[in-house]
C-alpha cells in the first residue's frame, strides 16, 4: 500500500472554508506549499527514507559524471522538476552505458514538460529511430522507446524490425518490444527468423517476457537453426511457454543435436512440458549423452514426468 | 572478442602500484589504519571455498571495468563479466593451496556457493558464457574428482543458493510463475523482480518451488537454526524505500518478520548470516551504488524478555523467542560508513562464521564507489578473517585482479530441524488459506480510529465492529500499458478477491490465490474499512496463513475469544476467492473492456445532472518549475461529476482525466507531493481520500445505511434527500466506497488492455 495523504500544515495556515462541508481557501496569487516531500517523509523513519538529488546535482552528472554518479543522481532526482536537466539528459539516451542510457530514459519519462510534446525528446527519439543515418543511434533510440514505455513505440519499433536496414536496429528494436510488453502485432515473430543472429536472439528474449506472445510455431522452427545458441534459447523459451505442440521438435534436439548446451536445454523444456512422450528420449539422453550436464538434466526431466 | 585484463594494466594506470607487491601483504584493522603485515594464521577448519568475479574486460574500444553495472543496479544480480571462478583454498591458511573447481569454464561468472552441512558438497551459481543464464551447480568436495553436477536450467536466472535442511537448497531467481508476468516496476527498471526458490539437491528443477512474489525484489538468503529461510526484502512503498529481513518456511510458507521493520542503523540490511538463534550478522548499507557493501553488523533479534531466549543451548521449545520489534544492533565496524559516501577505510560483504566465532569476510582496502571507476580501478576484495574481539582484519588470500567473494568454510555444521513441507505442489489452483482467530486481538491498541461512526474511537473497539476482511490483490504498474502511476494516487493498482465475513468470535476465514501480493481491510457494516494493511502478505499453493489477529503481538500468546476450537469461521469453511483476473473486483473510473460497472457510469446516470460544469465553481492551480520558471495553470471544478475529459497535474506528470475524478480526487492529490503552487480560489474539500472512504467526503454526504437500518453519519442520505427522483442503490453506494477504499486509482488492469501471461502459468495446474 502507498501513502495516504497527509495534512500540510501549510493547509491548515490557508484556513479553513466556510463551505458546508470544510473546503479551505487560498488567499488570491498566493503561492502556498501544498504537501511535498517533508509532509510525506515526515511520517517514515529516518532508515527507510530515500534521500534526494538536486537540479545541480544533476547537470553535474549529466555534463561528466561517471555511470554510477548519473544513475544515483538520476534515480534519486525522480521528483526534481528541472526544464534544463532535459536538454542535458537527453543525450545519455545515446551514451555508451546501457545503463546510463536506461536510467536517462527512466528519468525522462517522468518529466512533465520538455519530453512528450510536440518536437519534444519523444518525438525526437522516434525521429532518431526513423531516419538517422548513424545505426547506432538508431538502436539506442530504439532501445530509449522501449524504456519510455509509451505506446507509440510499439509501431515505431515493429516498423524498425521490419524495414531498417541494420541488424543492431532491428535487434534493439526486437528487446525494445519485449520492455513494452507487446509482440508489435506479429513484428516479434519476424525477428524470430530475422536473417541476422543477433536479432533473432534479441526476439527470443522477447518472446520469453511479452505477456501475449504465443507464437510457439515459429519457436519451434528456431529449434533447427543454423546457430547454437539460437537452437538453445528456443527451447528454453519454449519449456517456459509450456508448448505442447514443441515436444517432437525437442525430443529431435535432446536426441540429435551436436551441442550439449542444446541438447541439455531440450532435455529441461522436455521435463517442463511434462509429456510421457519424451520419457524414452530422455532415458536415452540420461543413460548414455557423453556430457554430464546433459544427464543431469534429462535425469531432472524424467522426475517431471 | 572480450579479453581479460591484467594487473600490467592498473599498473600502467598508474594507480595501484601495491598491486605488484603480490597478494596478501596487507592487514588493516577495522578502523581503516593500516597495521603491520599480518596473515591469517590456521583457520581451524581443512578448506575455505570462494568465488573469483572478474570486473575488467579489455575490448577493441578499450579498457571496461564494470563496477556500475553492480552499483547502479538496486540488486546486484546479472553483472556479467567473463573470468570467474570457483576455488578452494586447501589447507584453509593463508599459504594454503589454491584449487580451481572450474577450470573448464574460462568464460563464466559466478554468484554465491554454499557447503552443505555434512561438508561434502557445495552449491553454486554459475553462468558459463554470456549467451547462458546464471543456473545451480553442485560439486562434490569428499574426494579429489570434484565432480560437477546441474541442478537447474531454463529461461531463467538462479543465483546465491544456500543449503537447507532435508537436502534442499534455496536461492534467488528473476523466473516468471504468474499471470502477471514479469514484475520489473518503475524502481527496477528494465529487471525483473527477484524471489526466492527451492530445489532439492537430489531432484534439481524437478523438485522446484517458488516461494510468493513480492512487489520489489527478495534476495541474500540464509538458513536459521530453526530450520527457516532467513532473506532481505526490498521494501518500496509509498516512500519507504529500504531493505529489512523477513524468514519463511523452507516451501516459502508462514513468512515472519525477523529485523529492520522498527528500526536499523542502515537503509538496507543484506548478506545475513545467522551465528546462534536469533543472532545474526550481516552488512549494513544502502541499497545501492556499495554493491552491497558496507559495515560489519550485528543483529539481535531475541526476545530479551525471556532468559531462555537468551541462552544459545538452551530448549527453546515452546518460547516465543523472536522479537523483531525490538532488535538490537552493534556496529561492528564503525568507522565503515553505512551509507553510500566515500569509504577510505574499505568496505565489506559477505560474512560468514568459523567455528570459533570469528568471520570469514570480504574486504575491500579503499573506496568502493565510482572513483573506482573514474580511475579504472575496481575496488579489490579479497578474503580476510575479521575477529570481533580484537577488531581487526587477517588476510587469507587476495587475488589483486579479482573479486574474492563469499568465502565460507568447508566443515561440517548442525544441521537445523526439518520444517515439515506444506506445499506440496507447485499447483497455482491451490489456494492459499487466510484467516484470523479473532480480528480484535493487535497489538496496535494504541492507534485511534475517526470517520463515521468512529470518534477517535481505540483500534481494538473499532475493530469489534469488524463484519467482514476484505482481501485486496496489488499489483504493479507494468501491467497496464502506458501507465505507470494509477492516477492522482499514491497506492498501487488494486482488485478486491473478495470479503470474508467476520463471525461472532472475531474469527474469519478465505481461501485466496497464491503467490500474488494481497493485503487486508477489516470492514464495519457499511462496507468501509476500519483500517487498511500497511504491507504486503503472500502465500503459496496450499499455505494456511491464519493469524491471531490484525497484528497480533509476536511475542504473546494469542487465543480464540470465545475459547472454542475450532472457530466459527472454521466450522462454516473459508470463503472461496479464487476467481481469474478478470472476475475479480476491480474499479476502474472509465470504461473497462468487461463491459461490467465502472465509476463514470453511476456518475454520469446519477449524479452529473446535477454536479457538472453548468453548476460547479472552479479554483485555480497554477504548477510552476522552479528551476525554469515555466508555469502552467489547471482549472479544477470544485464538483464536475460529468465524464468530460481534463487535463490535471499530478507526480510530475499532466495526464487527461474524466472531470469527475479530478474533481473528487485532487483535493487530496493537493496534499499528495505536488510541490509548490499557487492555488487562487477555494479548495473543496477531500471529496476522495485515496484508501479511505470514511475520510472522503463524498461518501460522508452521500451516506450510507447498513443492513440494520442504521446510517454510518448522523445527516441525511443523499440524493433522496433531493426527492423521490433521485435514488442511489446500495450497490451504487458500495462502488463508491470501493473507489476510495481501494486507493482512488483511475486505471485498473481492466481497462488498460492487461493480457496474462499467455503460457498460462498460474492457471494450468502445472507442476513446475
Amino acid at each position: 500500500m502507498k501513502s495516504l495523504a497527509f495534512l500540510k500544515p501549510a493547509l491548515a495556515l490557508a484556513g479553513l472554508c466556510a463551505i458546508a462541508l470544510g473546503g479551505r481557501v487560498a488567499s488570491s496569487n498566493t503561492e502556498i506549499s501544498v504537501g511535498g516531500t517533508t509532509a510525506v517523509y515526515g511520517q517514515v523513519p529516518p532508515d527507510q527514507v530515500e534521500f534526494l538529488s538536486t537540479k545541480e546535482r544533476i547537470l553535474s552528472v549529466a555534463r561528466g559524471g561517471t555511470p554510477s554518479t548519473i544513475w544515483e543522481a538520476l534515480e534519486h532526482g525522480e521528483r526534481v522538476e528541472c526544464m534544463e536537466c532535459i536538454p542535458a539528459v537527453a543525450p545519455l539516451l545515446y551514451d555508451d552505458t546501457a545503463e546510463t542510457r536506461e536510467i536517462a530514459a527512466w528519468w525522462l519519462r517522468r518529466r512533465i514538460f520538455g519530453v512528450f510534446g510536440e518536437g519534444e525528446i519523444y518525438q525526437q527519439t522516434l525521429q532518431v529511430l526513423k531516419s538517422d543515418p548513424a545505426p547506432k543511434r538508431r538502436a539506442r533510440a530504439a532501445e530509449a522507446l522501449g524504456e519510455f514505455l509509451a505506446t507509440p513505440g510499439v509501431d515505431a519499433c515493429a516498423e524498425a524490425i521490419a524495414k531498417d536496414g541494420e541488424p543492431l536496429v532491428r535487434a534493439a528494436a526486437a528487446r525494445a518490444l519485449g520492455r513494452l510488453n507487446d509482440d508489435g502485432k506479429g513484428a516479434l515473430s519476424q525477428a524470430l527468423v530475422d536473417a541476422d543472429k543477433t536479432v533473432r536472439l534479441a526476439a527470443l528474449r522477447s518472446a520469453g517476457r511479452i505477456n501475449a506472445f504465443n507464437d510457439t510455431t515459429t519457436l519451434v522452427k528456431l529449434t533447427a537453426d543454423g546457430d547454437a545458441v539460437v537452437r538453445k534459447r528456443a527451447a528454453e523459451v519454449l519449456g517456459a511457454h509450456r508448448a505442447k505442440d514443441a515436444v517432437g521438435a525437442l525430443v529431435n534436439v535432446a536426441q540429435n543435436d551436436a551441442d550439449a548446451d542444446v541438447r541439455g536445454a531440450a532435455c529441461h523444456a522436455l521435463g517442463a512440458l511434462g509429456d510421457a512422450a519424451a520419457r524414452p528420449a530422455l532415458e536415452a539422453a540420461a543413460a548414455k549423452d557423453p556430457s554430464t550436464f546433459v544427464r543431469d538434466l534429462a535425469q531432472i526431466a524424467l522426475r517431471r514426468l | 572478442m572480450l579479453k581479460r585484463t591484467h594487473t600490467a594494466l592498473r599498473f600502467a594506470a598508474g594507480l595501484l602500484v601495491p598491486a605488484l607487491l603480490g597478494p596478501g601483504v596487507l592487514s588493516a584493522t577495522a578502523s581503516g589504519c593500516s597495521a603491520a603485515e599480518e596473515k591469517a594464521g590456521d583457520l581451524g577448519v581443512s578448506a575455505i571455498l570462494f568465488v573469483k568475479r572478474e570486473h575488467t574486460t579489455q575490448t577493441p574500444e578499450g579498457i571496461s571495468v564494470n563496477v556500475a553495472g553492480g552499483q547502479a543496479q538496486v540488486i546486484d544480480y546479472d553483472r556479467y563479466v567473463p573470468g570467474g571462478s570457483l576455488n578452494m583454498l586447501k589447507p584453509a591458511r593463508a599459504d594454503g593451496k589454491l584449487i580451481n573447481l572450474t577450470a573448464e569454464f574460462p568464460e563464466a561468472d559466478f554468484n554465491g556457493v554454499a557447503v552443505s552441512f555434512d561438508g561434502k558438497q557445495a552449491v553454486f551459481s554459475m553462468k558459463k558464457n554470456a549467451n547462458d543464464h546464471y543456473h545451480l551447480y553442485t560439486v562434490q568436495l569428499d574426494g579429489d574428482r570434484f565432480e560437477l553436477h546441474q541442478k537447474t536450467a531454463g529461461d531463467q536466472d538462479d543465483f546465491t543458493p544456500e543449503y537447507l535442511p532435508g537436502g534442499r537448497i534455496v536461492f534467488v531467481t528473476n523466473q516468471m510463475y504468474t499471470e502477471m508476468g514479469t514484475r520489473a516496476d518503475e524502481y527496477e527498471h528494465s529487471r525483473s523482480v527477484t524471489q526466492l526458490a527451492t530445489i532439492s539437491v537430489d531432484g534439481g528443477d524437478a523438485d522446484r518451488r517458488l516461494f510468493s512474489q513480492n512487489l520489489s525484489h527478495t534476495v541474500a538468503p540464509f538458513v536459521r537454526h530453526d530450520g527457516k529461510v532467513g532473506y532481505s526484502r526490498w521494501e518500496h512503498v509509498a516512500n519507504v524505500n529500504d531493505v529489512k529481513l523477513f524468514a519463511a518456511n523452507p516451501d516459502g510458507t508462514q513468512m515472519i518478520a525477523v529485523a529492520g521493520q522498527h528500526g536499523k542503523p542502515a537503509n538496507s540490511l543484506v548478506n545475513v548470516r545467522e551465528i546462534e538463534p536469533n543472532v545474526m550478522v550481516g552488512i549494513g548499507t544502502t541499497r545501492n551504488r556499495t554493491i552491497h557493501a558496507g559495515a560489519l553488523v550485528r543483529i539481535d533479534a531475541r526476545n530479551h524478555a525471556d532468559p531462555v531466549c537468551l541462552d544459545p543451548a538452551a530448549d527453546k521449545a515452546g518460547h516465543a523467542c523472536l522479537d523483531e520489534e525490538n532488535v538490537r544492533y552493534e556496529i561492528l565496524t564503525p568507522d565503515v560508513p553505512t551509507g553510500n559516501g566515500p569509504s577510505p577505510v574499505g568496505r565489506y560483504r559477505e560474512p560468514s562464521a568459523l567455528p570459533d566465532g570469528r568471520l570469514l569476510v570480504s574486504w575491500a582496502d579503499g573506496p568502493v564507489n565510482d572513483l573506482s571507476e573514474q580511475s579504472r580501478t575496481a575496488p579489490d576484495f579479497g578474503i580476510y578473517v575479521y575477529d570481533p574481539a580484537t577488531k581487526k582484519n587477517k588476510l587469507v588470500y587476495n587475488d589483486r585482479d579479482k573479486w574474492d567473494l563469499g568465502a565460507i568454510a568447508v566443515a561440517p555444521r548442525k544441521e537445523p530441524p526439518i520444517i515439515g513441507d506444506l506445499q506440496r505442489i507447485a499447483d497455482p489452483t491451490e489456494p492459499v488459506r487466510l484467516g484470523s482467530i479473532d480480528v480484535t486481538k493487535t497489538s496496535l491498541a494504541g492507534d485511534r480510529v475517526t470517520g463515521a461512526q468512529f470518534a477517535d474511537t481505540g483500534l481494538v473497539e473499532a475493530l469489534k465492529s469488524a463484519t467482514a476482511v476484505r482481501i485486496l490483490e496489488g499489483f504493479s504498474s507494468e501491467a497496464a500499458k502506458g501507465v505507470t502511476m494509477f492516477g492522482l494516487t499514491m497506492h498501487e493498482g488494486a482488485a478486491v478477491l473478495g470479503e470474508a465475513p467476520v463471525y461472532g468470535d472475531g474469527s474469519w476465514l478465505a481461501n485466496v490465490p497464491p503467490y500474488v501480493p494481497v493485503r487486508l481491510q477489516p470492514i464495519d457494516k457499511f462496507g468501509m474499512a476500519i483500517r487498511s494493511q500497511g504491507t504486503w502478505i503472500q502465500g503459496v499453493p496450499g499455505e494456511d496463513r491464519r493469524c491471531v489477529g490484525c497484528h497480533e503481538q509476536r511475542i504473546g500468546q494469542g487465543t480464540p475469544r470465545f475459547g472454542q476450537n475450532p472457530t466459527v469461521a472454521e466450522q462454516r469453511q473459508a470463503m472461496a476467492f479464487m476467481q481469474p483476473i478478470n472476475d475479480r473486483v476491480e474499479v476502474p473510473w472509465d470504461k473497462n473492456d468487461l463491459g461490467k460497472g465502472f465509476v463514470q457510469k453511476l456518475l454520469t446516470e446519477k449524479c452529473a445532472s446535477c454536479h457538472n460544469a453548468q453548476t460547479t465553481s472552479y479554483y485555480s492551480v497554477t504548477i510552476t518549475d522552479p528551476a525554469s520558471g515555466v508555469t502552467k495553470p489547471y482549472k479544477i471544478p470544485t464538483l464536475d461529476l460529468g465524464e468530460a475529459k481534463l487535463v490535471a497535474y499530478y507526480d510530475r506528470a499532466a495526464r487527461e482525466y474524466n472531470t469527475s475524478y479530478v474533481s473528487i480526487f485532487y483535493p487530496a492529490a493537493l496534499e499528495m507531493e505536488m510541490g509548490k503552487a499557487t492555488v487562487v480560489g477555494t479548495i473543496p474539500p477531500k471529496w476522495g481520500v485515496p484508501g479511505s472512504a470514511r475520510a472522503s467526503k463524498l461518501i460522508e454526504k452521500i451516506n450510507v445505511r447498513a443492513a440494520d437500518g442504521s446510517t454510518a453519519w448522523p445527516t441525511p442520505m443523499h440524493p433522496e434527500d433531493k426527492g423521490e427522483a433521485h435514488k442511489l442503490t446500495d450497490e451504487e453506494r458500495r462502488l463508491l466506497i470501493l473507489a476510495m477504499d481501494l486507493g482512488g486509482q483511475y486505471f485498473a488492469r481492466q481497462n488498460t488492455g492487461f493480457q496474462p501471461l499467455s503460457s498460462g502459468l498460474a492457471s494450468g495446474g502445472v507442476k513446475y
